[in-house]
Protein backbone atom coordinates (compact mmCIF):
# COMPACT_ATOMS: atom_id res chain seq x y z
CA UNK A 1 0.00 0.00 0.00
CA UNK A 2 1.58 3.33 -0.99
CA UNK A 3 -1.15 5.66 0.23
CA UNK A 4 -4.23 5.89 2.48
CA UNK A 5 -7.42 7.16 0.90
CA UNK A 6 -8.97 10.18 2.55
CA UNK A 7 -12.74 10.32 2.35
CA UNK A 8 -13.85 12.71 -0.33
CA UNK A 9 -10.36 13.28 -1.74
CA UNK A 10 -8.93 11.36 -4.65
CA UNK A 11 -5.60 12.97 -5.61
CA UNK A 12 -5.59 14.16 -9.17
CA UNK A 13 -2.69 14.79 -11.52
CA UNK A 14 -3.01 18.43 -10.51
CA UNK A 15 -2.48 17.51 -6.86
CA UNK A 16 0.66 15.55 -7.69
CA UNK A 17 1.92 18.49 -9.74
CA UNK A 18 1.26 20.76 -6.74
CA UNK A 19 3.23 18.35 -4.55
CA UNK A 20 6.17 18.44 -6.97
CA UNK A 21 6.12 22.24 -7.03
CA UNK A 22 5.83 22.74 -3.29
CA UNK A 23 8.42 20.24 -2.03
CA UNK A 24 10.85 22.27 0.13
CA UNK A 25 13.97 21.24 -1.78
CA UNK A 26 15.37 21.87 -5.25
CA UNK A 27 14.01 19.49 -7.89
CA UNK A 28 15.16 19.37 -11.46
CA UNK A 29 14.39 16.74 -14.06
CA UNK A 30 17.20 16.21 -16.56
CA UNK A 31 17.65 14.36 -19.83
CA UNK A 32 20.66 12.25 -20.75
CA UNK A 33 22.56 15.34 -21.94
CA UNK A 34 22.13 16.70 -18.38
CA UNK A 35 19.84 19.38 -19.78
CA UNK A 36 17.18 20.58 -17.37
CA UNK A 37 13.67 19.79 -18.65
CA UNK A 38 11.59 20.61 -15.59
CA UNK A 39 12.07 22.38 -12.24
CA UNK A 40 10.04 23.02 -9.09
CA UNK A 41 9.22 26.34 -7.39
CA UNK A 42 12.10 26.46 -4.90
CA UNK A 43 14.56 25.70 -7.67
CA UNK A 44 13.20 28.58 -9.77
CA UNK A 45 13.25 30.87 -6.76
CA UNK A 46 16.96 30.28 -6.04
CA UNK A 47 18.33 29.50 -9.53
CA UNK A 48 15.87 31.14 -11.91
CA UNK A 49 13.86 29.75 -14.77
CA UNK A 50 16.61 27.65 -16.38
CA UNK A 51 14.74 25.00 -18.34
CA UNK A 52 16.73 24.02 -21.42
CA UNK A 53 20.11 24.79 -19.83
CA UNK A 54 22.77 22.32 -18.75
CA UNK A 55 22.71 21.27 -15.09
CA UNK A 56 26.40 21.99 -14.40
CA UNK A 57 26.11 25.39 -15.98
CA UNK A 58 23.11 26.30 -13.83
CA UNK A 59 24.27 24.84 -10.52
CA UNK A 60 27.99 25.45 -10.76
CA UNK A 61 28.53 27.91 -13.60
CA UNK A 62 30.88 25.39 -15.17
CA UNK A 63 31.45 24.47 -18.79
CA UNK A 64 32.05 20.76 -18.17
CA UNK A 65 30.03 18.11 -16.32
CA UNK A 66 31.06 17.25 -12.76
CA UNK A 67 33.43 14.26 -12.66
CA UNK A 68 31.21 12.22 -10.31
CA UNK A 69 27.82 13.30 -11.64
CA UNK A 70 25.07 11.39 -9.79
CA UNK A 71 22.58 12.01 -12.60
CA UNK A 72 24.91 10.40 -15.16
CA UNK A 73 25.39 7.46 -12.79
CA UNK A 74 21.63 6.98 -12.49
CA UNK A 75 21.28 7.07 -16.29
CA UNK A 76 23.99 4.41 -16.46
CA UNK A 77 22.75 1.94 -13.83
CA UNK A 78 19.18 2.99 -12.95
CA UNK A 79 20.06 3.20 -9.27
CA UNK A 80 19.59 6.01 -6.75
CA UNK A 81 22.82 7.96 -6.23
CA UNK A 82 23.73 10.71 -3.83
CA UNK A 83 26.50 13.23 -3.40
CA UNK A 84 27.33 16.39 -1.53
CA UNK A 85 27.84 19.40 -3.77
CA UNK A 86 28.63 23.09 -3.57
CA UNK A 87 26.43 25.18 -5.82
CA UNK A 88 25.99 28.88 -6.63
CA UNK A 89 22.55 30.45 -6.43
CA UNK A 90 21.28 33.10 -8.85
CA UNK A 91 22.37 35.91 -6.50
CA UNK A 92 25.91 34.55 -6.33
CA UNK A 93 25.73 32.93 -2.89
CA UNK A 94 27.42 29.59 -2.34
CA UNK A 95 25.25 26.82 -0.94
CA UNK A 96 25.94 23.27 0.14
CA UNK A 97 23.44 20.66 -0.98
CA UNK A 98 22.91 16.93 -0.60
CA UNK A 99 21.79 15.53 -3.92
CA UNK A 100 19.71 12.40 -4.50
CA UNK A 101 18.87 11.15 -7.96
CA UNK A 102 16.17 8.80 -9.12
CA UNK A 103 15.37 7.39 -12.58
CA UNK A 104 12.15 8.22 -14.45
CA UNK A 105 11.14 5.34 -16.71
CA UNK A 106 8.67 5.06 -19.60
CA UNK A 107 6.12 2.25 -20.01
CA UNK A 108 8.82 0.01 -21.48
CA UNK A 109 10.98 0.51 -18.38
CA UNK A 110 13.56 2.58 -20.20
CA UNK A 111 15.12 5.51 -18.36
CA UNK A 112 13.97 8.65 -20.14
CA UNK A 113 14.96 11.20 -17.53
CA UNK A 114 16.47 11.49 -14.06
CA UNK A 115 15.02 13.48 -11.20
CA UNK A 116 17.58 15.30 -9.08
CA UNK A 117 16.46 16.36 -5.63
CA UNK A 118 18.81 18.62 -3.64
CA UNK A 119 18.43 19.64 -0.02
CA UNK A 120 20.14 22.82 1.08
CA UNK A 121 22.36 21.97 4.06
CA UNK A 122 24.27 25.27 4.23
CA UNK A 123 23.22 26.06 7.83
CA UNK A 124 24.37 22.59 8.93
CA UNK A 125 27.68 23.10 7.13
CA UNK A 126 28.16 26.45 8.83
CA UNK A 127 27.57 24.82 12.18
CA UNK A 128 30.08 22.11 11.28
CA UNK A 129 32.70 24.75 10.43
CA UNK A 130 32.02 26.52 13.72
CA UNK A 131 32.50 23.26 15.60
CA UNK A 132 35.76 22.57 13.79
CA UNK A 133 36.93 26.07 14.63
CA UNK A 134 35.99 25.49 18.23
CA UNK A 135 38.05 22.29 18.23
CA UNK A 136 41.05 24.18 16.87
CA UNK A 137 40.57 26.93 19.41
CA UNK A 138 40.52 24.40 22.24
CA UNK A 139 43.75 22.84 20.89
CA UNK A 140 45.38 26.27 20.85
CA UNK A 141 44.19 27.03 24.36
CA UNK A 142 45.55 23.70 25.55
CA UNK A 143 48.94 24.56 24.11
CA UNK A 144 48.97 27.99 25.77
CA UNK A 145 47.94 26.44 29.06
CA UNK A 146 50.71 23.83 28.77
CA UNK A 147 53.32 26.60 28.64
CA UNK A 148 51.80 28.36 31.62
CA UNK A 149 51.65 25.11 33.58
CA UNK A 150 55.35 24.56 32.93
CA UNK A 151 55.99 28.05 34.29
CA UNK A 152 53.83 27.41 37.35
CA UNK A 153 55.48 24.03 37.96
CA UNK A 154 58.81 25.77 37.71
CA UNK A 155 57.82 28.57 40.08
CA UNK A 156 56.51 26.14 42.69
CA UNK A 157 59.63 24.01 42.40
CA UNK A 158 61.94 26.99 42.86
CA UNK A 159 59.88 28.30 45.82
CA UNK A 160 60.06 24.86 47.49
CA UNK A 161 63.75 24.57 46.73
CA UNK A 162 64.36 28.05 48.23
CA UNK A 163 62.36 27.18 51.33
CA UNK A 164 64.15 23.89 51.94
CA UNK A 165 67.55 25.50 51.32
CA UNK A 166 66.49 28.46 53.54
CA UNK A 167 67.47 30.67 50.62
CA UNK A 168 65.24 33.74 50.59
CA UNK A 169 66.63 34.96 47.28
CA UNK A 170 65.74 31.69 45.57
CA UNK A 171 62.30 31.65 47.23
CA UNK A 172 61.55 35.14 45.93
CA UNK A 173 62.77 34.19 42.48
CA UNK A 174 60.34 31.26 42.49
CA UNK A 175 57.53 33.47 43.74
CA UNK A 176 58.20 35.90 40.88
CA UNK A 177 57.80 33.03 38.41
CA UNK A 178 54.51 32.00 40.02
CA UNK A 179 53.20 35.59 39.85
CA UNK A 180 54.27 36.02 36.24
CA UNK A 181 52.50 32.86 35.19
CA UNK A 182 49.33 33.77 37.06
CA UNK A 183 49.40 37.02 35.04
CA UNK A 184 49.78 34.95 31.86
CA UNK A 185 46.68 32.95 32.78
CA UNK A 186 44.81 36.20 33.25
CA UNK A 187 45.95 37.44 29.85
CA UNK A 188 45.04 34.15 28.16
CA UNK A 189 41.56 34.18 29.69
CA UNK A 190 41.04 37.72 28.37
CA UNK A 191 42.06 36.55 24.88
CA UNK A 192 39.68 33.60 25.10
CA UNK A 193 36.85 35.93 26.05
CA UNK A 194 37.77 38.29 23.21
CA UNK A 195 37.56 35.36 20.78
CA UNK A 196 34.36 33.97 22.22
CA UNK A 197 32.45 37.24 22.28
CA UNK A 198 30.08 37.75 19.41
CA UNK A 199 30.98 41.00 17.79
CA UNK A 200 29.09 43.03 15.30
CA UNK A 201 30.87 43.52 12.04
CA UNK A 202 29.40 46.85 11.06
CA UNK A 203 30.29 47.55 7.50
CA UNK A 204 30.98 51.01 6.22
CA UNK A 205 32.66 52.57 3.23
CA UNK A 206 36.38 52.74 3.97
CA UNK A 207 39.62 53.44 2.18
CA UNK A 208 41.37 50.04 2.36
CA UNK A 209 44.75 51.49 1.39
CA UNK A 210 44.56 53.70 4.47
CA UNK A 211 44.11 50.61 6.69
CA UNK A 212 47.07 48.96 4.94
CA UNK A 213 49.24 52.00 5.71
CA UNK A 214 48.15 51.86 9.35
CA UNK A 215 49.26 48.23 9.53
CA UNK A 216 52.54 49.13 7.83
CA UNK A 217 53.14 51.90 10.40
CA UNK A 218 52.42 49.43 13.17
CA UNK A 219 55.01 46.90 12.03
CA UNK A 220 57.74 48.72 10.13
CA UNK A 221 59.86 49.41 13.22
CA UNK A 222 59.62 45.82 14.42
CA UNK A 223 60.59 44.63 10.96
CA UNK A 224 63.56 46.99 10.83
CA UNK A 225 64.77 45.71 14.21
CA UNK A 226 64.75 42.18 12.81
CA UNK A 227 66.44 43.41 9.59
CA UNK A 228 63.42 42.42 7.54
CA UNK A 229 62.34 44.69 4.71
CA UNK A 230 58.64 45.50 5.06
CA UNK A 231 57.09 47.02 1.93
CA UNK A 232 53.66 48.07 0.77
CA UNK A 233 52.51 47.88 -2.82
CA UNK A 234 49.34 49.87 -3.05
CA UNK A 235 46.93 49.64 -5.93
CA UNK A 236 46.11 53.34 -6.48
CA UNK A 237 43.00 52.40 -8.42
CA UNK A 238 41.54 50.53 -5.47
CA UNK A 239 38.83 52.92 -4.38
CA UNK A 240 36.62 52.92 -1.31
CA UNK A 241 35.16 49.52 -0.38
CA UNK A 242 32.45 48.33 1.99
CA UNK A 243 34.24 46.63 4.86
CA UNK A 244 34.68 46.67 8.59
CA UNK A 245 37.98 48.52 8.97
CA UNK A 246 38.72 46.97 12.38
CA UNK A 247 38.32 43.46 10.93
CA UNK A 248 40.58 44.28 7.99
CA UNK A 249 43.17 45.74 10.37
CA UNK A 250 43.06 42.60 12.55
CA UNK A 251 43.40 40.25 9.57
CA UNK A 252 46.31 42.13 8.01
CA UNK A 253 48.07 42.56 11.37
CA UNK A 254 47.86 38.85 12.11
CA UNK A 255 49.17 37.92 8.67
CA UNK A 256 52.02 40.45 8.77
CA UNK A 257 52.95 39.32 12.27
CA UNK A 258 53.10 35.70 11.11
CA UNK A 259 55.08 36.61 7.99
CA UNK A 260 57.66 38.48 10.09
CA UNK A 261 57.93 35.56 12.50
CA UNK A 262 58.43 33.16 9.59
CA UNK A 263 61.28 35.30 8.25
CA UNK A 264 62.82 35.66 11.69
CA UNK A 265 63.21 31.90 12.06
CA UNK A 266 64.41 31.27 8.52
CA UNK A 267 68.08 30.34 8.50
CA UNK A 268 68.37 29.63 4.81
CA UNK A 269 68.25 33.21 3.59
CA UNK A 270 69.97 36.37 4.72
CA UNK A 271 67.67 38.99 3.23
CA UNK A 272 64.02 38.79 4.05
CA UNK A 273 61.13 40.76 2.69
CA UNK A 274 57.48 40.98 3.64
CA UNK A 275 55.07 42.73 1.29
CA UNK A 276 51.56 43.96 1.98
CA UNK A 277 49.84 44.36 -1.34
CA UNK A 278 46.46 45.63 -2.49
CA UNK A 279 44.93 44.93 -5.86
CA UNK A 280 41.53 44.69 -7.47
CA UNK A 281 39.84 42.42 -9.95
CA UNK A 282 36.65 44.03 -11.18
CA UNK A 283 34.57 44.83 -8.10
CA UNK A 284 36.67 42.53 -5.86
CA UNK A 285 39.32 44.07 -3.59
CA UNK A 286 42.37 41.86 -3.06
CA UNK A 287 44.64 42.00 -0.01
CA UNK A 288 47.80 39.95 0.01
CA UNK A 289 50.60 39.47 2.52
CA UNK A 290 53.60 37.58 1.21
CA UNK A 291 57.03 36.78 2.58
CA UNK A 292 60.15 35.07 1.29
CA UNK A 293 60.51 32.97 4.43
CA UNK A 294 60.78 29.21 4.32
CA UNK A 295 57.04 28.52 3.91
CA UNK A 296 55.50 25.65 5.79
CA UNK A 297 57.14 22.24 5.60
CA UNK A 298 54.77 19.70 4.08
CA UNK A 299 54.40 17.78 7.33
CA UNK A 300 53.30 20.93 9.16
CA UNK A 301 50.57 21.97 6.80
CA UNK A 302 47.91 20.00 8.59
CA UNK A 303 48.69 22.00 11.73
CA UNK A 304 47.78 25.35 10.22
CA UNK A 305 45.16 27.00 12.43
CA UNK A 306 45.98 24.51 15.16
CA UNK A 307 48.71 24.29 17.74
CA UNK A 308 51.87 24.47 15.64
CA UNK A 309 51.36 28.09 14.79
CA UNK A 310 50.56 29.03 18.32
CA UNK A 311 54.06 29.20 19.67
CA UNK A 312 54.63 30.88 22.98
CA UNK A 313 52.98 33.42 25.14
CA UNK A 314 55.76 35.91 24.60
CA UNK A 315 54.87 35.96 20.92
CA UNK A 316 51.14 36.29 21.56
CA UNK A 317 48.40 33.89 22.35
CA UNK A 318 48.52 31.98 19.08
CA UNK A 319 44.99 32.97 18.32
CA UNK A 320 45.89 35.22 15.40
CA UNK A 321 45.10 32.87 12.55
CA UNK A 322 42.03 31.56 14.30
CA UNK A 323 40.71 35.10 14.69
CA UNK A 324 41.61 35.79 11.05
CA UNK A 325 39.76 32.70 9.88
CA UNK A 326 36.79 33.56 12.06
CA UNK A 327 36.51 37.06 10.56
CA UNK B 1 82.87 14.94 38.82
CA UNK B 2 79.45 16.47 38.16
CA UNK B 3 78.02 15.94 34.69
CA UNK B 4 77.42 19.09 32.71
CA UNK B 5 74.03 19.99 31.27
CA UNK B 6 73.40 22.92 28.93
CA UNK B 7 69.86 24.30 29.23
CA UNK B 8 68.63 26.06 26.07
CA UNK B 9 65.30 27.86 26.38
CA UNK B 10 64.26 31.41 25.55
CA UNK B 11 61.93 31.58 28.54
CA UNK B 12 63.75 32.73 31.63
CA UNK B 13 61.22 31.01 33.91
CA UNK B 14 61.92 27.65 32.32
CA UNK B 15 65.69 28.19 32.46
CA UNK B 16 65.47 29.09 36.15
CA UNK B 17 63.30 26.03 36.81
CA UNK B 18 65.61 23.60 35.02
CA UNK B 19 68.69 25.20 36.53
CA UNK B 20 67.29 24.78 40.03
CA UNK B 21 66.08 21.23 39.36
CA UNK B 22 69.33 20.00 37.85
CA UNK B 23 71.61 21.80 40.33
CA UNK B 24 69.66 20.28 43.22
CA UNK B 25 70.25 16.89 41.66
CA UNK B 26 74.00 17.23 41.37
CA UNK B 27 74.45 18.47 37.82
CA UNK B 28 76.59 21.37 36.75
CA UNK B 29 74.54 23.65 34.55
CA UNK B 30 74.91 26.43 32.04
CA UNK B 31 72.09 28.30 30.33
CA UNK B 32 71.53 29.73 26.86
CA UNK B 33 68.57 31.68 25.52
CA UNK B 34 68.71 30.84 21.81
CA UNK B 35 70.47 28.63 19.30
CA UNK B 36 73.37 31.02 18.62
CA UNK B 37 74.02 31.55 22.30
CA UNK B 38 73.79 27.79 22.82
CA UNK B 39 76.47 27.01 20.27
CA UNK B 40 78.87 29.46 21.90
CA UNK B 41 78.15 27.83 25.26
CA UNK B 42 78.69 24.33 23.84
CA UNK B 43 82.21 25.35 22.82
CA UNK B 44 82.97 27.04 26.12
CA UNK B 45 81.17 24.77 28.59
CA UNK B 46 81.59 21.36 26.91
CA UNK B 47 78.30 19.84 28.12
CA UNK B 48 77.57 16.12 28.49
CA UNK B 49 73.95 16.81 27.52
CA UNK B 50 71.86 19.59 25.97
CA UNK B 51 68.23 20.14 26.97
CA UNK B 52 66.80 22.00 24.02
CA UNK B 53 63.67 24.06 23.48
CA UNK B 54 62.61 24.50 19.85
CA UNK B 55 60.87 27.78 19.23
CA UNK B 56 63.32 30.51 20.09
CA UNK B 57 64.32 33.80 18.50
CA UNK B 58 67.53 34.33 16.50
CA UNK B 59 68.30 30.67 15.96
CA UNK B 60 65.62 28.10 16.69
CA UNK B 61 66.22 24.74 18.32
CA UNK B 62 65.97 23.05 14.92
CA UNK B 63 68.81 25.21 13.52
CA UNK B 64 70.96 24.64 16.59
CA UNK B 65 70.33 20.88 16.48
CA UNK B 66 71.34 20.75 12.83
CA UNK B 67 74.57 22.67 13.49
CA UNK B 68 75.38 20.54 16.50
CA UNK B 69 74.84 17.24 14.72
CA UNK B 70 76.76 18.36 11.64
CA UNK B 71 79.69 19.47 13.74
CA UNK B 72 82.67 17.11 13.72
CA UNK B 73 83.58 17.88 17.32
CA UNK B 74 80.22 18.13 19.08
CA UNK B 75 77.93 15.77 17.18
CA UNK B 76 78.13 13.09 19.89
CA UNK B 77 76.59 15.31 22.57
CA UNK B 78 73.16 13.84 23.40
CA UNK B 79 70.12 16.10 23.15
CA UNK B 80 66.78 16.03 24.92
CA UNK B 81 64.14 18.06 23.10
CA UNK B 82 61.88 19.83 25.61
CA UNK B 83 58.92 21.43 23.88
CA UNK B 84 55.26 22.16 24.42
CA UNK B 85 54.53 21.68 20.73
CA UNK B 86 53.72 18.00 20.41
CA UNK B 87 54.00 18.17 16.63
CA UNK B 88 57.78 18.30 17.09
CA UNK B 89 57.65 14.81 18.49
CA UNK B 90 56.49 13.61 15.07
CA UNK B 91 58.91 16.01 13.38
CA UNK B 92 61.89 14.48 15.19
CA UNK B 93 60.54 10.92 15.15
CA UNK B 94 62.52 10.07 12.03
CA UNK B 95 65.88 11.04 10.65
CA UNK B 96 65.81 14.27 8.73
CA UNK B 97 68.36 15.15 6.07
CA UNK B 98 70.86 12.64 7.42
CA UNK B 99 70.56 13.99 10.96
CA UNK B 100 70.22 11.44 13.76
CA UNK B 101 67.14 11.48 15.97
CA UNK B 102 67.46 13.25 19.31
CA UNK B 103 67.92 10.96 22.33
CA UNK B 104 64.62 11.92 23.95
CA UNK B 105 61.56 14.12 23.51
CA UNK B 106 59.97 15.51 26.66
CA UNK B 107 56.72 17.39 26.45
CA UNK B 108 56.04 20.49 28.52
CA UNK B 109 54.68 20.52 31.17
CA UNK B 110 56.89 17.69 32.32
CA UNK B 111 57.24 15.51 35.37
CA UNK B 112 60.50 16.22 37.19
CA UNK B 113 61.07 12.50 37.83
CA UNK B 114 60.57 11.68 34.16
CA UNK B 115 62.98 14.38 33.03
CA UNK B 116 65.59 13.49 35.66
CA UNK B 117 65.50 9.80 34.75
CA UNK B 118 65.98 10.65 31.08
CA UNK B 119 68.81 13.03 31.90
CA UNK B 120 70.48 10.32 33.96
CA UNK B 121 70.31 7.83 31.08
CA UNK B 122 71.60 10.35 28.55
CA UNK B 123 74.68 11.45 30.51
CA UNK B 124 75.83 7.90 31.33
Amino acid sequence: MDRINIDGWEPTQHDYRQLFQKVPCYISVQNSELRIIQTNELFRQDFGDRVGELCYSVYKRKTDPCPECPVAKTFADGQVHSSEEQVITRDGNEAFVIVYTSPIRNDQGEIVAVMEMSTNITPVKRLQTELTMMGHTVATMAHGIKNILTGLDGGIYVVNSGLSNRDQKETLKGWDIVQRNVARISSLVKDILYCAKKRGHEISVIDPNHVVMEVFDLFHETAALEKIQLDVEIDPKLGPVQLNSEDLHTILSNLVHNALEACKFDLNRREHRVVIRTDHKGPIAIFEVSDNGPGLPEEWKSYVFTEILSTKERYGTGLGLLVTKKI
Amino acid sequence: MAKKVLIVDDEEDVRTYLNSLLSNNGYETEMAEDGEDAFRKVKKFGPNLVILDIIMPNQSGVGFYRNLKKSEIYSDIPVIILSGVTAYKDFFARERGGLPKPQEFVEKPFSTNDLLSKVEVCVK
